[in-house]
Order: C-alpha cells, then structure tokens, then sequence
C-alpha cells in the first residue's frame, strides 16, 4: 500500500477527528482544505472516478476507489482483486481514525454516483461509535429536477443516520446576483462555499479560546438527534466591530434578519478576536444572538483570542433545528401552521460567495460562453409579515413554484427618530419599524 | 420645623419629562407632597439617558423647582430606572431542613434565601429588586412565614429584576455631579405598581401597564407581592413617530396631531372625517385624515398591549390578573381602556395615587404614576429604617440593663 500514512494527531482541543471529502465534489473541497494546511486533520477522499482521484492533492490524503456496490480499495493497492466490501476497508483504523471523536464529510449531494458512499461513509463513521458532522451542497435548480430529486432523497437518508447535516442549497448563491452568473462562477461560489463552511464549524470547534466551544457542546447539541443546522459566519473591523459583525450575521438573506434563528433549539457562537477583543464586545453580541432564539433555548458562546489577522473579529453560529413545530406566536389573532414548520436547508452567507470578483476566474483565463441567467421572478422577493414564521419555514412542494413577489420594498422600513438608537425587537420582530408598515395596512 | 429624615424625594428621568416630587413622611406613614418640580426632557430616548450634557441640565431644573416649592434641600433621591436593559425573572431555592426535629428555623429560611439568589446573573448586570413570592413547605404552598413549622424541605420563589450595571450608571453619575447621592434605584414599573394599586387590587391579582413616551413597564401583582414585572421599549413616541411617517410630517407636528385628534380606536364618526390644518400665518397648508391617524395609532398601541398578553401568558400570569390599570402619559389617549380591554379581555381602568397626600393636579395625573411610586418605595424604606432605629437599644441603656441600674 503506498498511502503515506500520517501520525494521528490530536488538535488544540484534545479532538481525534476526521475530514472525509465524498465524490468529486467533496474529495476536491477535502484537497483543498488540507492542502491550506490550516486544519489539523487527517482527510480521506472516496470516489468512483478514478481520475478524480488522481487530480486531487496527494499530501495527507487518504485515496480510496468505490464501485459503486459496495466494494472499496484504498488507491495503491494492485489490481482488481484487492476490492474488498466498503465496511471493511472503512473500519480500517488508518481509514476514518478507528475511534476518532467525530468525522466531519463533505459532499455535493445530488450524484448518483457519490450519494450512495456517502451513505455508507456515514453509517460506517457511526459504527465506529463517532459523531459524524455532514456539510453538504444541494444542487442548482438548472441541474434538473432528477438531480434535485435525488439529493433530497439522500439527504433525508442522511438526517436519519448522521449526528448532524449542514446542507447548502447551491441555489440560495445567487441570491444576491441580479446580473448574470456565469456557469463557472456559480460552481466555484458553491465549491468556495462548501469549503468555507467546512472550516468555520472545524475552526469553531479547534479555536484555542478562553471559553471554547468544545466537543461535549457539538455533541449536546446534536447527538442523537439527527438535525439540520445552520452555519453562518462574518467578520467586520475597527472601532465598533462588534455591532458590525452581528448586523452582518444577520443580514444575510439565509439569516431572514435573525428569523431562521426563531426554530433553532439550540445554537453555538464563536467569537475570534486578537488580543484586543474586549468582554463588552462578546457580551454585546452575545446579547444580540439571544434576542432572535426563544428564550428557552440555550445559546453557548465561545471567545477565542487566538486570530491571525490584527483587529478583525470574526463570528462564526452554528444551530441545530430539532423540533418540527415552531414557536407560538406573540400577536393576537396571528396564526401559524405549526405542522409545517419544517426548516429548509440554509445556507452559509459568507461576503466572498457573494463576490465571484474575488475568485480570480479571469486570471486563469477559462471563457464561459454559458450564464444562468437570473429573473426577477426566480428571486425569493416576498417579503413575509415579521410576526409570521420565516419563510424557510413553509414546506416546499416539489416541481412547484417556490416564490412569487407580492410587494418589493426597495427602500427599506423607516424607523425615524429610533434610527440611530438601540433597536427595541420582540421575536426577531424590530418594533422600531411603524406598525403598520410592517403589518401592510392599507390607507385611502 | 420638619425633621431631617422625615422626608424622601422622588426623582424620575423619563423620555418626555424629569419630576422630581418631595414628600414629608410622618410617623403613621402617611406621605404628604410637600414640593414639585417638572423639565421637559431632551437628552433621553426609549427611557435612557443618551445625552448626558442635555439630560443634567434638565433634571438640575426640575429638582430645583422641587427645591424651591417645598424650600428644603436635597441631598438623597429615590431614583426610577428602567430601558430595554432591564430584565426579570422568577427564580427558586430549595434547602433541606437538617434538623432532628424537622422545625424550620430562621437559619433554614436564611439558606433557603441564599440559594435561590444564586441565579447566574450575565456579566455586567447589577441587581435592582428581589422580591419573595411564597415559600413551599415539602411542595406546599405557604403564605406566610414557614418559621417552627414542620418539614424536610424547604423551598422559595423569588422575582429578580435585574439592569445593567453601564446604563444604571449614567443617571447616578449625574446625580453625584449635582452633590445627590442615589438612595436607592427601583424599577419604574414597579413603583408605578406600588402608586397605583390598592390593596384589594394586590392582593386579587392586576396588571399595572405604564405606557410612557420612551418605554411600557407593567408590573403583576396578586397575592399581595408583585410577582411578574417587564419593559417594553416602545412608547408614546413610536405612537407620534409612526403618524410622523404615515402622515409625511414633523415629529412635532405630529405630537400636536396625536393630541388633538388621537384615539385609541377608530370610531365611526373618524370614517372619512378631514381635517384641515393650518400653517404659522393661518392658511390651510395641508389636510389630515382622522381616520388614517387613529387607524395609525391603534395599530401600534394594539400591538403593545397584544406584547404584554403574550407574555403574560407565556409566563402563566394570564389566570393571576382580574383587572387592569393603565398609568402613564398613553394612558391620556382618548379610548385607551376600550382598546385594552378589547386586547387583554380584562375590565381596565385608568390609575391614580392612592394613600397620598398633596396637590390634585400631581396625585391625580396618571403620568406621575411612577414618580409617585418613587415617594411610597422611599416611606416604605424609611419606616424600616425607624423600626431598626427603634430596635436598636443604646449602648448606655444596655449597660444599665447588664448591671440592672434603676434609672
């Protein structure tokens, strides 16, 4: 066997753990985080594309060849005959970690080739009595409803067997984009993403800190209760960096002003700072978090004051979405269909997926002659009533049309005189904002 | 000549106006208004202060025309706090009754006491009030003191209200700049509660709502004790800034607009009534429509009443309350207790200052509700400092006792 086997390394947090990039998706986003060699991780890559395996980056990679029924070979075994059953090759101790606390897979969903491994990745990572973390993408909606079909499929697969799934819909990038994507840019913008998703929650649980976040918290948080959860993440500098982080958090369309938070049962925040971050500026955004998740749903916050980059102070959230039925609403005569209070899958806003500028494309000089082009009409535009549950909540029918725009607000609600002050919210709702604009009521 | 510690001042720095209101307390406790001083407000928003130079001018004013009425100088308030930093929470303690006997003696209330209070408190946050709801003997209920009864466990619920400690500062800050010392802080709902209820009303359960310009306070009572209070930071000025923006005018043109034509609801004499508005040289400028005005207001108001039910019923307060008085600048507003008593289904009525003595145009005024409440808090501390005082034997008699000298 000519894998390179690398010592089993034990992180700043005393964790053993994995990452395990599935399909050519995940293998490619698996290379490039270990190739960063930011995380302290042993990687594994599965795939049935032999060649895919061979583009990936050999260092620290662990290179392992499917069928597809169920039969695996680490790659560098000779011939044919060393394909043996996938359960075998994956209990390997130098395969996924033999008794690593958690493993953390990461895969674009939607292909029939890779699904079913990550299927049996998951279940032979939980065998093993570890917690297995899945960040995924879900495909564009232009890849056809075939796709789509199937990566709902695997993911409801998924929520049953893994601790936990964090699943990006790739569509929800181009959100922010009213001109043309380019075909390139929007899967370099999910792979980016992917990626960076991957790394926050790993930065989040390794970040050496005061008051981390550790393992038991992840594993409070999700063990056993095979839940979807959000990630989101920003950063923001200078003198009131901490009110610019948060408002940046929230900001993000997947975030629905801090709404998505409404159905969260619980939610882990890490905050990275330099030397210079202050207890004020972790109280206050602490504060601010609070304020969006039902009050008896408990919040962890971790400091970590280990960041490279001077000044610069980083959140990064992550919450699990347990229950089916949402929070009781607070206005009288509002009613809310409790039964479809269902998150959807939410994804990460992180500012640079929204700048495809950042991704360097043109230097590398790869012409796309195909753009998704973006109506108005496949934009999420309506805009909900801020007492009634958050749009993610409703349940989406297949091959029925998700969004249609009732009104568009183009300059935003007023809130006057209280603009500049602390904004008063209830339930994720800012009560700064006139009533009845908020509530839509119509006057002669 | 009065005495020097007969007397308490009241000072409370709202968003629209600072009063400062100084009382004489006798030895029967009655509490007689003695001077009165009143500022408008500029340097506070949403019941904070934000401008500290504003702000110290503005209660300087008021406490020297308190000063100057009752001709006495101030040396120590009994100082309102509230904003959306304040928070409240009931909390329980248990303690296991360690003796042979299973007698719970004052030691075991003592530790009962000190385990309840150990609620973890977020950092930077100071406590203003803790209140003893009930004990529970072994599960039980138990309204008075569980002294020489007979138990293994002894239990106790407690409602804190807690602020932070940055913005409890600021007020106090001030105070010391002017040589006024902070007797002591009490949450405005509360006093409010303390102004307004009487002792029937307390002890048969009502919610007391504060509707001031920058924040609503409201504040349960039942079973004689307050058991839920909260703050709302929204108030009289969300009323006036949402007409400013729906009907595109000033700030001030709207206030003017919201006392002379406000309701709380939109009766059938509004539905297409006009009115004409006039400009400083007396010519119509621009034409208002009452029923878009009421129709503003009552939204907003709606929604701060249907806030204060959702949380009653949250925190399971809903069966406790039988009635409701309103208190509060808001609680001016044409058809105010109709709309509340529509959204809380409760009989409503509008408060006043009970047990006190003094002008009618201060005791009688729902606006100083919480000023009021400020002087009753203070006679409250005042009567506990005398019964020390009175418990408290001289040394000279105590030797004279030991040696059992006839004086």
């Amino acid at each position: 066997m000519t894998v390179s086997k690398q010592e089993e390394r034990t992180t700043v947090s005393g964790l053993k753990d994995r990452l395990i990039g599935v399909g050519q998706m995940g293998g490619m986003v698996a290379s490039m985080i270990l190739q960063r060699g930011q995380l302290p991780a042993r990687g594994v890559a599965l795939d049935m594309d032999e060649s895919h395996l061979d583009d990936l980056e050999q260092k620290g990679l662990l290179k392992i060849l499917c069928d597809g029924e169920g039969n695996m070979r680490t790659l560098g075994e000779p011939g044919e005959d060393s394909c043996v059953g996938a359960a075998e090759v994956l209990s390997r101790p130098e395969t996924l970690g033999g008794k690593s606390d958690w493993a953390m897979l990461v895969a674009g969903l939607g292909d029939d080739c890779s699904d079913p491994i990550v299927r049996q990745t998951v279940s032979a990572v939980k065998q093993q009595g570890s917690l297995a973390l899945v960040v995924c993408s879900l495909p564009f909606e232009m890849e056809g409803d075939e796709k789509k079909i199937l990566a709902e499929k695997t993911l409801e697969d998924l929520l049953q067997v893994a601790d936990a799934v964090i699943a990006l819909p790739n569509q929800s990038y181009l959100k922010n984009h009213t001109q043309a994507v380019k075909m390139k840019e929007a899967f370099e913008m999910s792979r980016l993403a992917l990626s960076q998703a991957t790394e926050g929650v790993w930065e989040m649980l390794h970040a050496d800190g005061l008051t981390k976040i550790k393992l038991s918290h992840l594993r409070e948080l999700f063990r056993g209760q095979h839940v979807e959860g959000l990630f989101a993440s920003s950063e923001a500098e200078g003198d009131d960096r901490a009110k610019q982080a948060v408002e940046d958090l929230l900001r993000h369309p997947q975030m629905e002003a801090g709404q998505a938070l409404r159905l969260a049962d619980a939610c882990l925040v890490q905050v990275t700072g330099d030397e210079s971050l202050t207890f004020k500026e972790v109280d206050r955004i602490k504060r601010h978090v609070r304020r969006f998740l039902p009050e008896d749903k408990s919040l962890v916050v971790g400091t970590s004051v280990g960041g490279m980059r001077p000044g610069v102070l980083t959140i990064r959230l992550v919450s699990a979405h347990v229950s089916d039925t949402l929070p009781p609403v607070q206005a009288k005569g509002q009613k809310v269909d409790a039964a479809k209070g269902s998150p959807d899958k939410f994804s990460i806003p992180i500012e640079k997926v929204s700048q495809p500028a950042q991704l360097d494309l043109e230097e590398s000089g790869q012409q796309e002659d195909v753009v998704i082009q973006e109506s108005d009409k496949e934009l999420p535009l309506e805009i909900p009533h801020p007492m009634a549950p958050p749009a993610s909540a409703k349940r989406r029918k297949r091959g029925s049309k998700k969004y249609f725009q009732t009104f568009l607000n183009l300059s935003g609600q007023k809130k006057g005189r209280f603009a500049k002050c602390e904004p008063t919210y209830y339930n994720s709702v800012n009560l700064d904002e006139p009533t009845f604009q908020r509530k839509k009521v119509l006057f002669n | 000549m009065f005495k020097q510690d007969s007397f308490v001042t009241a000072l409370e720095i709202g968003t629209s106006k600072v009063v400062a209101i100084i009382a004489e307390v006798n030895e029967s406790e009655a509490i007689n208004i003695v001077g009165f001083g009143e500022a408008k407000s500029h340097g506070v928003l949403k019941g904070e202060i934000v401008d500290t130079k504003v702000a110290y001018e503005d209660i300087r004013k008021a406490i020297r025309e308190a000063e100057d009425r009752a001709d006495k100088e101030v040396h120590q308030v009994y100082l309102g706090v509230t904003g959306q930093h304040i928070t409240s929470n009931n909390y329980t303690g248990s303690h296991a009754i360690a003796s042979s006997d299973r007698f719970i003696s004052e030691e075991d209330v003592e530790d009962v006491m000190i385990n309840a209070r150990r609620f973890n408190m977020n950092h930077g946050q100071h406590m203003i009030h803790v209140i003893r709801q009930q004990f529970k003997v072994d599960g039980r209920s138990v309204q008075q003191s569980p002294i020489g009864m007979a138990g293994s466990d002894l239990g106790v619920v407690l409602h804190a209200v807690q602020g932070y400690k940055e913005q409890l500062q600021r007020p106090v800050q001030l105070l010391r700049k002017m040589k006024l010392e902070a007797e002591n802080l009490v949450f405005n709902g509360l006093a409010s509660a303390l102004s307004v209820l009487s002792p029937a009303q307390k002890a048969e359960g009502a919610l007391v709502i504060d509707l001031g310009a920058g924040t609503t306070e409201y504040a349960v009572c039942a079973k004689g004790v307050v058991c839920h209070s909260g703050v709302l930071a929204v108030g009289g000025d969300h009323v006036t800034e949402d007409l400013s923006i729906g009907l595109e005018c000033p700030f001030s043109r709207a206030e003017d607009l919201k006392l002379k034509f406000g309701s709380a609801v939109v009766s059938e004499s509004a539905r297409g009534q006009v009115r004409e508005l006039v400009n400083e040289v007396g010519l119509t400028d621009r034409r208002v429509n009452v029923e878009t005005l009421r129709r503003i207001m009552s939204e907003r108001l709606q929604e701060i009443f249907a806030i204060i039910a959702a949380e009653l019923d949250r925190c399971e307060m809903t069966d406790m309350v039988h009635s409701v008085v309103l208190c509060g600048g808001g609680s001016s507003t044409p058809e105010i207790c109709t709309l509340a008593s529509k959204v809380l289904e409760l009989p409503v009525q509008i408060g006043a200052g009970v047990n006190l003595h003094g002008p009618s145009s201060v005791i009688e005024r729902p606006e100083y509700a919480a000023a009021l409440g400020l002087l009753k808090f203070g006679s409250f501390d005042l009567a506990r400092r005398r019964e020390s005082d009175a418990a408290r034997v001289p040394l000279k008699d105590r030797i004279k006792s030991l040696l059992r000298i006839e004086s």
